[in-house]
């Protein structure tokens, strides 16, 4: 228990950016609860409640990492019950964070007072309350499963820093972004279900974490048996071929990464059939997140640099054009999918006509965020991250609602705000220091096989 | 204790047909050339991956299978760390201290005071040879009974590197306790070990107690009045450098008769000279 309370502390308040959000989060939680249950009338609380929950979640960010790299190296070998302790922990974790919004649903939807003005039947009150529990119960557990998922995707995205990553991580985010837009449509309730899928997915994460290594030496032995790993062995090994420059910068391969995206966006795109906006906004998600692998740069062009007798400008300008070259290919890709989809769902025209600047400058603002990134992720970048992805959510979810001028508005300001990173970017590499943009100390990978 | 162990990796043959035993009180260095095995060696020993042949028993249980109770009398620092990045030294420790009942709390603190360990600096802010110092803490903090390093000086400066080794000469005076360590300093494990395995090719050229090995392998200096015989054949020879009335060789497997044999055979004086561990190492790669 004492290791399981401890990794709980360090998930939440172990690292020194993340524990100001999770601080902010429990005591943005704790207020909009004690709101609700003074029957506040305040408009904003529920909106209040989840930033304060979306906070909480971000501050907890530490966990997939932590029970990645534990998992994978010898301490869960080594540490007595490593495994059991670090899956409970990373289930108390989940359970931790979306425990705020049964309270907060709870007590604004179930215990609301009835007002005295209103002479109510005290069964129809009874069964009014029982219904509106058991819809917060739902939504609970709805976003108990949602945040499973997140942290699954946290996990693939900080552990599995390559296209077959990220490939698995946009999957994820496509379903887990199909299954609540669905339920949000539907507007049911359906507790049992929610409870069986939350059963179900914490139950195969249990058999595949504790078992993990018997897995793998299973997958060896069958892989032996088939002799599989003689077959590869032969197989003659695939060349990459480019320019030194993007082969360093890890760009020379744009259609792997643009081929990774259309799996998941074509399955996000049943979400357009009655949430078109939130459909456009998962594209801009997949175009900004592409576009981010920029964030990369700093730390490789050490190489180049070394080996080039090019000056700190030069060396950007090179880069830029080598990220450009390569998101470009990528964003072609992604244009021509919702232009597709869009025609084959019947979209309206000023949805894709508005998606394509939206998407133009989700690959821009991604690519010079990425670039921004010279001293690894600091709470700078964080926060502009952050700003430009619900910029670019707002643009999305209100295309079909917003005013035109509203819309064009925030596009202007998107790509002012864009040529201003540019600026940034430029700037800071004419001073890169690789001192302090070293690659990540390398991870020891060999799991417990 | 290991018997019949083999590892391969893919058509790659690493360890081959390994048996050996560990006892309390046995400081073992392992000696090696890169890619030589020792690594595996070692995770054979803790379970991390399965054997292809043969098995080894850790304090009485099938290593791949060993009990939460078995795990709290083992400490193992791996070649690269795997701190947590985020962390600051005091809370690495306390999560690794967290798992273990008799994590030693007083000893760490005295060890972080000795070293100059800073506990609360941030561990993505330390050096390669602090994070090592840190990584050897998470493995002593619980007092374990079998001590398993791999490569742990490598990083350390000097200095680091002396107390370290004075810890661990005190991990293992008091007689119960094991420690297995590779490295490629050879005259730290010659300080230190008082058994060494030398892997060669996937087999275990040599295990053994140092002196054993000074003596089983020596330099020859065969001094005669008249030439050599032509026909001389020195068994056991892993070097020979003649000249016409002088001979050096390093010849394993020495013994007294040997050398009686060999005198008479070559008509020459004999002179034996010890060899260092490191000279050793180096005529067993030759």
């Amino acid at each position: 228990m004492r290791s399981i309370a401890r990794l709980l502390y360090l998930y939440f308040f172990g690292a020194a950016g993340l524990r100001w959000l999770s601080a902010g989060g429990i005591a943005t939680l704790v207020g909009t609860i004690t709101a609700a249950a003074c029957d506040s009338q305040w408009l904003p609380l529920p909106f209040v409640s989840i930033v304060g929950l979306g906070a909480l979640f971000a501050g907890s960010a530490l966990m997939p990492v932590t029970v990645g790299r534990m998992a994978r190296g010898s301490w869960a070998v080594v540490l007595p019950y490593a495994r059991l302790k670090l899956l409970v922990s990373a289930f108390l974790t989940v359970l931790l964070v979306s425990l705020p919004m049964l309270g907060y649903l709870v007590t604004n939807m179930g215990l609301a007072k009835v007002p005295p003005n209103l002479h109510l039947d005290p069964a129809i009150v009874a069964r009014l309350r029982a219904e509106n529990l058991t819809l917060a119960e739902a939504s609970w557990l709805g976003t108990f499963n949602l945040f499973t998922w997140l942290y699954l995707i946290v996990w693939m995205v900080t552990n599995q820093r390559t296209a077959g990553g990220l490939f698995r991580a946009l999957l994820l985010l496509a379903l887990i972004l199909y299954t609540p837009t669905r339920d949000i449509a539907k507007l049911d309730a359906r507790v049992t279900e929610y409870a069986m899928q939350a059963i179900g997915t914490w139950g195969v994460f249990a058999v595949l974490f504790l078992w993990w290594p018997r897995w793998r030496a299973l997958g060896s032995h069958v892989i032996g048996l088939l002799g599989l790993s003689q077959r590869q062995a032969q197989l003659p090994r695939a060349r990459i071929a480019g320019r030194a420059t993007d082969l360093v910068l890890g760009t020379a391969r744009p259609w792997l990464m643009a081929a990774a995206q259309v799996l998941p966006v074509l399955l996000a795109a049943r979400i357009s059939n009655y949430f078109p906006g939130g459909w456009l906004y998962c594209l801009v998600l997949f175009s900004v997140s592409s576009a981010a692998t920029a964030g990369q740069a700093a730390v490789r062009s050490r190489a180049l640099w070394l080996r080039t007798g090019w000056s700190r400008a030069e060396l950007y300008r090179h880069v830029e054009w080598s990220f450009w070259h390569h998101n470009f290919i990528v964003l072609a890709v992604l244009l021509a999918v919702m232009v597709g989809v869009g025609i084959y769902f019947e979209l309206s025209p000023r949805l894709l006509a508005l998606g394509v600047p939206l998407l133009v400058l989700g690959t821009t603002l991604g690519t010079y965020l990425g670039l921004m990134v010279t001293r690894g992720m600091r709470w700078p970048e964080t926060a502009l991250g952050v700003a430009v992805m619900l910029a670019l959510m707002a643009g999305a979810v209100l295309t079909d609602r917003a005013q035109l001028t509203q819309l064009v508005a925030l596009l202007t300001g998107l790509a002012v705000l864009a040529l201003v990173l540019r600026a940034v970017a430029r700037r800071r590499w004419d001073h890169i220091d690789w001192t302090a943009s070293r690659p990540e100390r390398a991870i020891r990978v060999r799991a417990a096989a | 204790m290991a018997s019949g162990l083999g590892k391969s990796f893919g058509a790659r043959a690493v360890l081959n047909d390994l048996s050996f035993s560990v006892g309390p009180g046995e400081v073992v260095g392992v000696l090696g050339k890169n890619g030589a095995g020792k690594t595996t060696l070692l995770e054979l020993i803790l379970g991390f991956t399965p054997a292809n042949t043969g098995g080894v028993q850790v304090f009485g249980h099938e290593s791949r299978r060993l009990p939460a109770e078995v795990k709290t009398r083992i400490g193992f620092v791996p070649q690269q760390d795997e701190l947590l990045d985020q962390l600051c030294v005091a809370d690495q420790l306390r999560l690794i201290g967290s798992f273990y009942p008799r994590w030693d709390d007083e000893f760490v603190a005295s060890l972080c005071e000795k070293w100059q360990v800073d506990r609360e600096a941030r561990i993505k802010r330390m050096s390669v040879g602090e994070r090592q110092k840190l990584s050897i803490l998470t493995a002593l903090g619980h007092r374990p009974d079998l001590l398993i390093l791999d490569e742990p000086v490598a990083s350390l400066d000097p200095v680091a590197r002396r107390l370290f080794l004075e810890e661990l000469v005190e991990v293992a005076a008091d007689g119960r306790r094991a420690v297995v360590f590779s490295s490629h300093i050879v005259s730290d494990i010659e300080r230190l070990a008082n058994r060494i395995w030398i892997l060669k090719n996937g087999r275990l050229e040599w295990q053994g107690d140092l002196d054993s090995l000074k003596e089983s392998i020596v330099r020859v200096h065969l001094h005669a009045t008249a030439e050599l015989p032509a026909s001389l054949d020195i068994p056991n020879a892993l070097s020979v450098r003649r000249e016409t009335r002088h001979a050096v060789a390093v010849v394993r497997d020495w013994t007294q008769e040997f050398q009686a044999k060999l005198a008479s055979e070559a008509r020459a004086a004999i002179e034996v000279e010890a060899l260092a561990l490191e000279d050793i190492f180096l005529e067993l790669h030759r």
